[in-house]
């Protein structure tokens, strides 16, 4: 009964403060998407930088003389290192299968020979996973006959590492700037509401109301606008994560909790911004 | 019964009440009559405990203002009835809504609510505009909307400031039959007036008060 009362009011305060209220939903509508984009790019670059340190550590490109037992007891000479945790051989038809896959011509066709070397995918193991010591292996390698190349993946792991950081500072500054922007323009509004509902809020405290009673219908008012703006995100995020599964298939990915992580990012803001305008102006 | 022992409240600008004491006793209709300016309002306020004294106390039922916390407040103006010159009516809702509001402050149920509202309204004689806005009565209507509002709780006692004051000697008269007709049920009621030959036409006790002290 009192939850409808004071939902009933909330209401009334928005009708009270209607453009204010518009772009207190609007802002936070905005501002949580502009946060949810930057977290779901931010998780993706993070989730790629997992994958490549999990999978590739480096190339070695064989000479085109090796026979097949040449690469056979390489391999095995290989997996004998103690940093070595495992090879894997990528012969040339498996180059030209992976040359089609990316560029989606045959390579035969173009050239009408195949001359993609054969080679080794070293994944060394994580606790020796160094950019030094991965940088001594390769050069190692690199000196012998067997070996025409060694490529290490690590300096672009660097790159995106040092990204996934920046990222990871520029997500938590975000953050908090959506987080007092959002806090503002709620609470401004509920101030608003609060100044157009004084004669109510008079007469409610001359009657008996406790302060709890008074505030509750502010608190859902904020909480409300905070919903509202969370729950617009949240869809925009939906509708532009399928736009870009169905453009390019697996290239974002995010967690179904997103959407509830934003909805009550939403709230959160809402109950705060709220709770800030009632503590000041009631 | 309410009762001031020697009650002190000052304004910034000095004015207020000084050593004021009275009590009314349950069921008593008692005038507190002196001019504009002489403190009136402000032994009201403080027994809604609006302004707070500096000295004294005040008695109202079970609640002390010497022990009495900011939150308990609320509750001893529930014990309450407050009729104010000015009305105070909420003019975003219709007299009904006006009246249910106080209940609905105090979270009762809705059956309950329809129930008190009727009598009150029906006790002060405007149960057929219910359903009006206050902008659409006229202030002796307005007035008894504000009475009804005051009386649906069933107050410990009524405090009214000049609840004549904006009206004319008819409607007057209408007012103050039905703030008599609700005190003879019971209710205690103080009501503050400039207007001593009103005062002294009822049975009531009149108390004087000038310069912020009563006699």
């Amino acid at each position: 009964m009192s939850i409808f009362y004071s939902t009933k009011e909330a209401f009334a305060g928005f009708a009270k403060a209607r453009v204010s209220t518009f772009i207190t939903i609007f802002s936070n509508f905005f501002l949580i998407s502009i946060l949810a984009g930057f977290a779901i790019l931010s998780s993706n670059v993070f989730r790629i930088v997992d994958v490549l340190n999990a999978n590739y550590d480096m190339q070695a490109y064989l000479a085109n003389t090796l026979g097949k037992t040449e690469i056979e007891n390489l391999k095995q000479e290989l997996e004998e290192i103690a940093d070595v945790q495992e090879v894997r051989y990528i012969s040339k038809e498996d180059a030209a299968k992976e040359f089609k896959k990316v560029f989606g011509d045959d390579i035969f066709d173009a050239l009408g020979d195949n001359p993609l070397p054969a080679s080794f995918v070293i994944l060394i193991k994580e606790n020796s996973r160094t950019k030094r010591s991965l940088q001594h292996f390769a050069h190692e390698l690199q000196k012998r006959a067997e070996i025409d190349e060694v490529v290490l993946h690590q300096e672009a792991l660097d790159t995106l590492v040092k990204f996934s950081r920046i990222s990871r500072f520029v997500l938590y500054a975000l953050f908090v700037i959506v987080f007092i922007g959002s806090l503002f323009l709620i609470s401004n509004t509920i101030r608003l509401i609060i100044m157009a509902r004084r004669p109510l809020i008079d007469t409610m405290q001359l009657v008996g109301a406790t302060n709890a009673f008074i505030r509750r219908p502010f608190i859902i008012a904020g909480v409300l606008q905070g919903f509202l703006g969370g729950l617009g995100a949240a869809f925009l995020v939906f509708v532009l994560m399928k736009v870009v599964a169905l453009q390019w298939p697996g290239l974002i990915l995010i967690s179904r909790y997103t959407y509830f992580l934003l909805i009550l990012s939403g709230i959160f803001f809402g109950y705060v911004g709220s709770m800030i305008a009632v503590k000041r102006f009631l | 019964m309410l009762e001031l022992h020697n009650v002190r409240v000052t304004y910034p600008n000095g004015d207020g009440i000084k050593k004021c004491s009275f009590q009314v006793a349950p069921g008593e209709m008692v005038f507190l009559v002196g001019p504009s300016g002489a403190g009136k309002s402000t032994v009201l306020k403080s027994i809604y405990l609006e302004e707070w004294p500096s000295e004294g106390h005040i008695v109202v039922s079970n609640f002390n203002s010497l022990f009495i916390s900011r939150r308990e407040v609320p509750f001893l103006r529930r014990r309450l009835g407050i009729v104010f010159q000015d009305f105070k009516l909420l003019n975003d809702r219709d007299v009904f809504s006006n009246v249910a509001f106080v209940l609905e402050v105090m979270g009762k149920r809705n059956k309950e609510i329809k129930r008190r509202v009727l009598r009150a309204l029906a006790d002060v004689g405007i149960s057929h505009k219910s359903r009006k806005y206050p902008q659409e009565l006229s202030g002796g209507e307005q007035q008894r909307v504000a009475i009804a509002r005051a009386i649906v709780n069933e107050p410990y006692i009524l405090l009214a400031d000049e609840p004549t004051g904006n009206l004319d000697p008819v409607t007057l008269r209408e007012i103050m039959d039905v703030l008599v007709r609700i005190n003879l049920r019971g209710t205690s009621l103080l009501m503050a007036t400039h207007n001593y030959d009103m005062a002294k036409d009822y049975n009531g006790r009149i108390i004087r008060i000038e310069n912020g002290q009563v006699f």
